[in-house]
């Protein structure tokens, strides 16, 4: 019998996760010394050859897990491409409607194929041996003879997102169709964005291409200065942070409440570090190369809603679901008047919980988001008038620590491995006794001193409107004590090839 | 543009280097002269014990070799250097260092864990971040210092990075906030547990489990350095409270082949009803408590005494266990 696990040995999507990926992220050596040559070689090449280059190197670091992986953004490329072009060229009508929804169908199709397969037949599966053992009482389970080992192609959801929304702006006319496939093949496959966005949109890429902008001192300078600060979020806050909560997390049946308590609490930081410093990384190593992508966030931990929350963390991903999925499904319901918003609210974090990987808790993940959302809508009026009673410090404190706190709660679904793991943790929080875990105390003191940086930083640049307060100080002296001590922080308590751990007695 | 770059792209470097340099060298002295504490143990070992009889081994052997009963037995010095979470490579390491400023001690009790070559256990580059502090130092780990990474060897010329994550710690050390010194010279680093176990035997299907060459490799040096340098060896697996599926453990079977291929002893205590069938000696699956421990050194002991070179040594008492 034919086997479809057949067809993906050949084409090596069943190979074991390479060791070559984790040389080729950001804070690696390996990364660095071809980051080093890109860039000298991109600075020296006419303008107008840049973007050969920039293409030919990002398929180089696509290619370089497994090469044959490459096919994906390739068709990806080839169907969005040809599909714009289509759609731009066909008269308003039922031809266009087809052509632009074959492309939305083939990229959501490649998408959800690759990352939601598995878990589609798994529900399935699931509900049937329910159903043979509880409504026809029938003895033995399924297995699920259609679940294939697939290894998801690089940055599958960022590239599936941007080709989505190009084809929309390009059916909206707010886009007119990319005519070089070359370009629009560097702007898929730019390698800064590709492992974890931003989800850039064409229009701000394609321009910056076409524009031919040679990099100046000036972005190079801020480039440097944004790698920098996001190494020193990724590798001493995140990654130091990452053993003590994955020790705890790992073996929650054993961790009083309070433990479980702070690792919640870290967990929040952990993310914003580890995703917010990735991105900056990227955004750093983009203006190197002479472009400017979007931002990602914009010191979420500071918002005082829900609400505002998601304006402010994962910009580009909240932006295109509100763009794209938000805004359409309240308009086409907006007969049914706030109902439309609570719908629209739902059912867009559900999609932005799901996108995020193929599990219940993504979903529960993005329900509650949905839930606090609408609750926020429905009691708008009522805390304003609250607020208007309240000294605004105290407003203010108490919605911040509202939202850390809902999202903190939030993120244990999103971290937990199933819902029944995330269940125990909460239930962990409000019942386990005992006292709070702590090896040794520099495994606590280090990432909160590097927390604590963080969230000076960000208060110093929100209040004197700067962009990485003291790296960017008139006086040469305050700026380069600046760079050296974010460096030496990073060599004396950053975590390096994931060398550390603690030793755990079970 | 690219020139102005440069330039300061240099003086940045010059200055983290002379910083680099400078801090480095505080936290050195600061390291190096802590005389207690969790780091210490391992300068201690490396540079300044001279036992008869050495223990070394992870957290199985610390846990498990009750230091005072040999001493007193065998009326030899004695030191357990087992290291928690510490692995093969590291027992090397100290091996190295040892030999290194010529100390030869009578005999090496070596105690590895029964998946100690198995590639999942753990992450070997994970395990040698503590041998850091010592690559400029000892120059004959440094072959086992890079392999945490192949860009280790560029990675060690900061000796800020050498230091890494250590100043907390060795400052802790340096103050002894919490009282180690005391304990950690009258236990000759034995460190007992007193849980009780409640759970079920771990059983382990032994079947597929890829081991790591690099592990086996650093056990055959470890005997090598030990024939070369006329250092009675004995391996040994301590008792664990498992049972392995159809006895098969890929781990000791290795230990079997290569400790017969070489003549040494080779001690293993898995599958050992004497432990499996008394709950009440383990704190965990993985290691026994104080009262578990005391039965298996009083076991180690007369075994020892068969060896050659303890033939003749008058009969000891053993303490009894705490009951």
């Amino acid at each position: 019998m034919f086997k479809i696990q057949w067809v993906w040995q050949y084409l090596y999507f069943t190979k074991d996760i390479p060791e070559k990926l984790t040389t080729m992220i950001f804070n690696s050596i390996a990364f660095l010394m071809f980051f080093a040559i890109v860039a000298s070689v991109n600075y020296i090449l006419p303008s107008a050859f840049r973007w050969i280059w920039i293409l030919a190197v990002s398929i180089f670091f696509y290619m370089y897990t497994v090469p044959s992986y490459v096919l994906v953004p390739i068709f990806i490329i080839l169907v969005t491409y040809f599909g714009g072009l289509l759609i731009e060229k066909t008269a308003s009508g039922a031809k266009k409607k087809v052509f632009y929804l074959s492309c939305i169908i083939l990229n959501v199709g490649i998408l959800v194929f690759f990352k939601y397969t598995n878990f589609f037949t798994n529900m399935v599966i699931d509900f049937a041996n329910y159903s043979r053992q509880n409504f026809f009482h029938v003895q033995g389970t399924l297995h699920n003879e259609l679940l294939i080992r697939i290894f998801v192609p690089l940055g599958i959801s960022y590239i599936t997102f941007q080709a989505i929304g190009y084809l929309i702006e390009i059916k909206r006319g707010t886009q007119t169709a990319e005519k070089n496939i070359g370009h629009f093949a560097a702007y898929i496959l730019f390698f800064p964005k590709i492992i974890a966005g931003p989800v850039e949109r064409a229009h701000n890429f394609l321009s910056q291409i076409n524009l031919q902008k040679t990099p100046d001192f000036a972005a190079c300078s801020a480039g440097l200065k944004q790698i920098l600060w996001g190494l020193f979020k990724k590798l001493v806050i995140a990654d130091r942070l990452s053993i003590y909560i994955s020790t705890v997390f790992d073996n929650t049946v054993l961790h009083s409440g309070y433990t479980l308590a702070l690792c919640a609490i870290f967990y929040v930081f952990q993310m914003y570090a580890d995703f917010s410093g990735y991105t900056d990384m990227a955004l750093g190593f983009s203006k190197i190369l002479g472009y400017d992508l979007m931002p990602n966030f914009n010191r979420p931990l500071a918002a005082r809603s829900v609400t505002e929350f998601w304006r402010k963390w994962h910009i580009s991903l909240s932006t295109w679901f509100g763009d794209y999925f938000y805004t359409p499904i309240a308009i086409a319901k907006r007969d049914w008047g706030p109902w439309a918003v609570i719908y629209a609210s739902f059912i867009t974090f559900i999609v932005l919980g799901f996108w995020h990987g193929a599990n219940w808790t993504f979903i529960i993940f993005g329900f509650l988001q949905g839930a606090i959302l609408t609750i926020e809508f429905i009691t708008k009026k009522l805390r304003k008038n609250v607020r208007k009673k309240i000294p605004a410090v105290i407003n203010n404190t108490l919605g911040i620590l509202f939202t850390f706190c809902y999202f903190a709660f939030s993120l244990i679904f999103f971290r937990a491995n199933s819902v029944t793991d995330a269940l125990e943790i909460i239930k962990g929080i409000f019942n386990a006794k005992g006292t709070l875990f702590i090896p040794e105390q520099y495994m606590v003191l280090y990432p909160l001193f590097g927390i604590g940086i963080m969230l000076f930083v960000e208060w110093m640049d929100y209040y004197k409107h700067s962009t990485f307060g003291y790296f960017s100080h008139q006086n040469i002296i305050v700026r380069y004590s600046a760079y050296l001590a974010v460096s030496i922080l990073i060599l004396l308590l950053g975590i390096f090839d994931g060398g550390q751990f603690i030793y755990f007695q079970f | 543009m690219i020139k102005e770059l440069l330039i300061k792209l240099v003086i940045f470097f010059v200055l983290l280097i002379i910083l680099d340099r400078g801090i480095g060298y505080f936290l050195e002295k600061i390291y190096f002269s802590q005389n207690h504490g969790y780091y210490y143990r391992t300068t201690y070992v490396f540079e300044k014990a001279t036992p008869d009889i050495l223990i070394l081994g992870a957290s199985k052997a610390s846990h498990h070799y009750v230091s005072n009963m040999i001493i007193d037995s065998l009326q030899e010095s004695c030191l357990n250097a087992g290291e928690d979470g510490y692995f093969i490579l590291y027992q090397e390491a100290t091996l190295r260092c040892m030999l290194k400023r010529k100390y030869f001690p009578k005999l090496l009790l070596l105690d590895l864990n029964d998946d100690e070559f198995e590639k999942n256990t753990y992450k070997t580059e994970d395990r040698l971040s503590i041998l850091l502090p010592y690559y400029h130092r000892h120059p004959e780990i440094r072959d086992i210092v890079e392999l945490k990474s192949p860009y280790e060897k560029y990675k060690v010329m900061s000796c800020l990075y050498t230091f890494n994550t250590v100043l907390l710690p060795a400052l802790s050390g340096t103050l002894d906030l919490n009282n180690r010194k005391l304990v950690e010279q009258k236990s000759a680093g034995y460190v007992p547990l007193n849980e009780k176990w409640s759970g079920t035997f771990k059983k382990i299907e032994s079947h597929g489990q890829t081991l790591d060459s690099i592990r086996i490799k650093a056990f055959e040096e470890i005997i090598k350095l030990t024939r070369e340098n006329n250092i009675s060896l004995v391996v040994v697996v301590s008792p664990a409270y498992k049972i392995y599926n159809r006895g098969y453990n890929p781990t000791t079977e290795v230990l079997q082949k290569i400790s017969q291929k070489n003549k040494i002893q080779f001690w293993n205590y898995i599958n050992d009803t004497t432990y499996l069938n008394n709950k009440q000696y383990f704190k965990d699956v993985r290691h026994m408590n104080d009262d578990g421990a005391i039965i298996f050194t009083a076991n180690i002991i007369s075994k020892i005494k068969t060896l050659p070179g303890f033939q003749n040594l008058a009969v000891k008492t053993v303490a009894e266990p705490i009951k």
